[in-house]
């Protein structure tokens, strides 16, 4: 990236809902969340390149996610969390809609898709999530707001996105490896 | 590149028949999302820094102002359309533009820096649309108090770029 990536300091306890530490406490303390989330995506492509490829549209167990599933919902998750950094960090206190994310796959054709095309989808959306965090000023980042009846704050949902995707890297090492 | 063809009455709020008319009424909104983010940036970047970070009247947003709404306006509108687009039916909240443009110190940002986002952010847009079956192109769920379909938010990405773009040309040209 031309511009230069700032740093984001860890969210302390209370700036997220409890559940989310099983995310944030993946990251490591170093302030380097958008760098983390520039090089993450390269670990999950090359773990999930390194599978054969009829694991990666077959689930584990019945009634489990696929790999390619899970890779859509890290991407749609994504989406939806930015999206709910960037209302927060406008001030915007509208109280935001959660979203049954069981109900989006069977939509989401995962299956059907090319790991290329995941992947490339996978990719705009991770530089479109470092350049709105990194547009933001130390203001912006202590903004906060409520989705899904939780409250969190603008640079909490900078560490939620790159923790659930490790969280789910994990599982997927565990589960398909 | 897949064709989507305009949406009908009753698939978007009334009053954004301004945007979505400004498009071409050729099914290609995915290739016109693509080439308009090129054309508006190489039209800004011909512009001094301080036309850009003056408003043309009292009270009126800058060129960079708008460039963010865009940016923000395109963040909300493609996320509707990937929930919509994934049968989801929760009715989804409507955004104050206004208030908006006074959070996002925009005007403090370079050009280079707010380009690049926007870039990302319709490569983001495209890629979602891309990857959308279509069937689901005609999906509708209301989003800020209007029924609203899929397509209609493609197409009201692209009319709301031209329509500032024109806009910026009119004011500050």
């Amino acid at each position: 990236m031309a511009n230069p990536i700032r740093s984001i300091s860890k969210p302390d306890a209370g700036e997220f809902p409890p559940y989310a530490s099983i995310y944030i406490d993946l990251l490591p303390n170093d302030g380097q969340v958008l760098s983390h989330l520039g090089t993450n995506i390269n670990l999950v492509r090359d773990t999930v390149t390194a599978l054969p490829a009829d694991k990666l549209a077959t689930p584990h167990v019945d009634g489990e996610w696929t790999v390619k599933e899970i890779l859509v919902h890290v991407i749609d998750d994504e989406r939806i969390y930015a999206y709910r950094a960037m209302r927060f960090a406008r001030g915007d206190t509208t109280e935001l809609p959660g979203f049954e994310q069981d109900t989006y796959i069977a939509p989401s054709r995962a299956n059907e898709r090319t790991l290329d095309d995941i992947f490339a989808e996978y990719a705009t959306v991770r530089q479109a999530t470092i350049g709105l965090f990194n547009s933001f000023d130390d203001t912006a980042l202590m903004r906060s707001g409520t989705a899904d009846g939780k409250q969190a704050t603008v640079r909490a949902l900078a560490y939620h996105i790159a923790g659930h995707e490790l969280h789910h890297l994990h599982s997927i090492k565990e589960h398909y490896g | 590149m897949l064709p989507i063809p305009k949406p009908e009455v009753g698939e978007y709020a009334p009053y954004t028949i301004e945007y979505i008319s400004l498009v071409p009424d050729d099914n290609n909104v995915l290739e016109h999302l693509e080439t308009n983010v090129t054309e508006i940036s190489d039209y800004v970047r011909t512009l001094s820094p301080e036309k850009l970070t003056t408003p043309h009247a009292e009270g009126e947003w800058t060129i960079q102002d708008i460039l963010v709404h865009i940016i923000d306006t395109e963040r909300v509108f493609s996320y509707r359309a990937l929930r919509i687009a994934r049968g989801d039916t929760t009715e989804l909240p409507g955004f104050y533009q206004t208030d908006y443009a006074a959070t996002a110190n925009a005007n403090t940002r370079t050009l280079d820096s707010i380009l690049e986002e926007y870039v990302a952010v319709r490569h983001a847009s495209l890629s979602l649309f891309r990857s959308l079956d279509e069937s689901v192109l005609i999906n509708t769920t209301v989003a800020s108090s209007n029924p609203t379909s899929v397509r209609a938010l493609i197409y009201q990405i692209a009319g709301h770029e031209l329509h500032h773009l024109e806009s910026i040309k009119e004011n500050y040209g």
